[in-house]
């Protein structure tokens, strides 16, 4: 009975979390704030108690993680409207690589080593530290890299080559369905979609992916034929 | 502002759980204090029959609060209650007044030892 009592309060707790997680918006599940990577902790700590141990009510798990998804609702629209409280929570960047120098203060204050500043500059495909004007390190813990202008790679613009503005690339057909959302957001319809699967002579249904952008551009791969 | 709204409702909702929990505990914990000293009363004027009436009640009363109490206490802290009121009627039907008597007392304790555990003062808190 007691793995029943379990099965059933792991399934209810998973339900609840995801709820919970979707309600604390996109951030929880890309780059986390001081208050967020609490919020995340503490949650998959408080779940596990009343998933294993059937002595205690399921309430005493739920309660407090309602009240971290509610404390964390109102510190991030707190934070949103106010910058000194945000400020408060989630602190503010540091440069530690400013105007090409490093700022050793700076590292000392955040517990960076040189080697640490040497791998987060590496990870943004950087390979010397004299081809950086500024690295700050910004309040989720993340480096934003800027290049000496001279060590920047020349795009588009700077050398006065004009590009043809295709649009954003969807996926409009995924394993046989169609996504009108998709075909909405490279401004087709169904009627253009049906023209080209007929110039092409296939169906939907035979269609592993299908990409297309604004312009027209499409991008076809079959289902494999065996299965 | 609809994740706000959200919040508001969740903090509604916790606050009615909260203090559902607390006046329900407070309820319960008074009403069968009550009946098991009207019990070990009885007992202790000779009136074994009423005693045995009345801690039947209270065993009675007692799970019948138990399904509201165990969906937000831990069930070992209501176990140990279970099991001593569960001796009780047996105590002074065969005439063990002392023991019944002893019983009443702890079975108190423990009630009140569960009520006030769940109430929100600071040495609980803290």
């Amino acid at each position: 009975m007691k793995m029943t009592i379990s099965f059933i309060r792991t399934i209810l707790l998973y339900i609840v979390i995801v709820a919970a997680v979707r309600l604390m918006g996109k951030r929880q599940i890309s780059e986390l704030q001081t208050s967020e990577l609490v919020v995340t902790l503490l949650i998959s700590d408080l779940a596990s108690i009343p998933m294993q141990d059937t002595g205690q009510p399921l309430v005493s798990g739920l309660i407090p993680i309602l009240v971290l998804v509610m404390c964390e609702i109102v510190v991030s629209g707190l934070m949103l409207k106010s910058s000194k409280f945000r400020r408060i929570v989630c602190g503010r960047p540091l440069i530690v690589i400013n105007d090409g120098k490093v700022d050793q203060k700076e590292m000392r204050r955040l517990r960076m080593t040189t080697e640490d500043l040497v791998e987060q500059l590496r990870q943004k495909d950087v390979f010397s530290i004299e081809d950086v004007a500024y690295a700050i390190v910004e309040t989720n813990g993340k480096m934003s890299v800027i290049k000496k202008p001279d060590k920047e790679q020349p795009c588009a613009g700077m050398l006065g080559v004009a590009l043809p503005d295709t649009g954003i690339e969807t996926v409009v057909i995924s394993d046989g369905v169609i996504s009108d959302f998709s075909l909405t957001l490279c401004n087709k319809g169904r009627e253009w979609l049906d023209g080209v699967l007929r110039g092409k002579n296939v169906k939907a249904e035979e269609i592993f992916i299908m990409t297309a952008n604004r312009k027209g551009d499409i991008n076809i791969i079959k289902k494999d034929e065996t299965k | 502002m609809k994740r706000l709204w959200a919040s508001v409702i969740i903090l509604i909702v916790l606050g009615v759980v909260c203090i559902f929990g607390a006046i329900s505990t407070s309820r319960i914990s008074n009403d069968l204090t009550n009946t098991i000293e009207s019990a070990k009363k009885a007992a202790e004027d000779g009136d074994n029959s009423k005693a045995f009436t009345l801690s039947k009640k209270a065993v009675s009363d007692w799970h019948q609060s138990h399904e509201v109490l165990c969906t937000y206490m831990p069930h070992a802290k209501l176990e140990a209650i279970d099991q001593t009121l569960a001796a009780m009627p047996s105590l002074i039907y065969y005439g063990t007044t002392d023991q019944f008597t002893a019983e009443c007392d702890r079975s108190v304790t423990q009630i009140e030892y569960l009520n006030e555990s769940e109430t929100p003062i600071l040495q609980n808190i803290f």
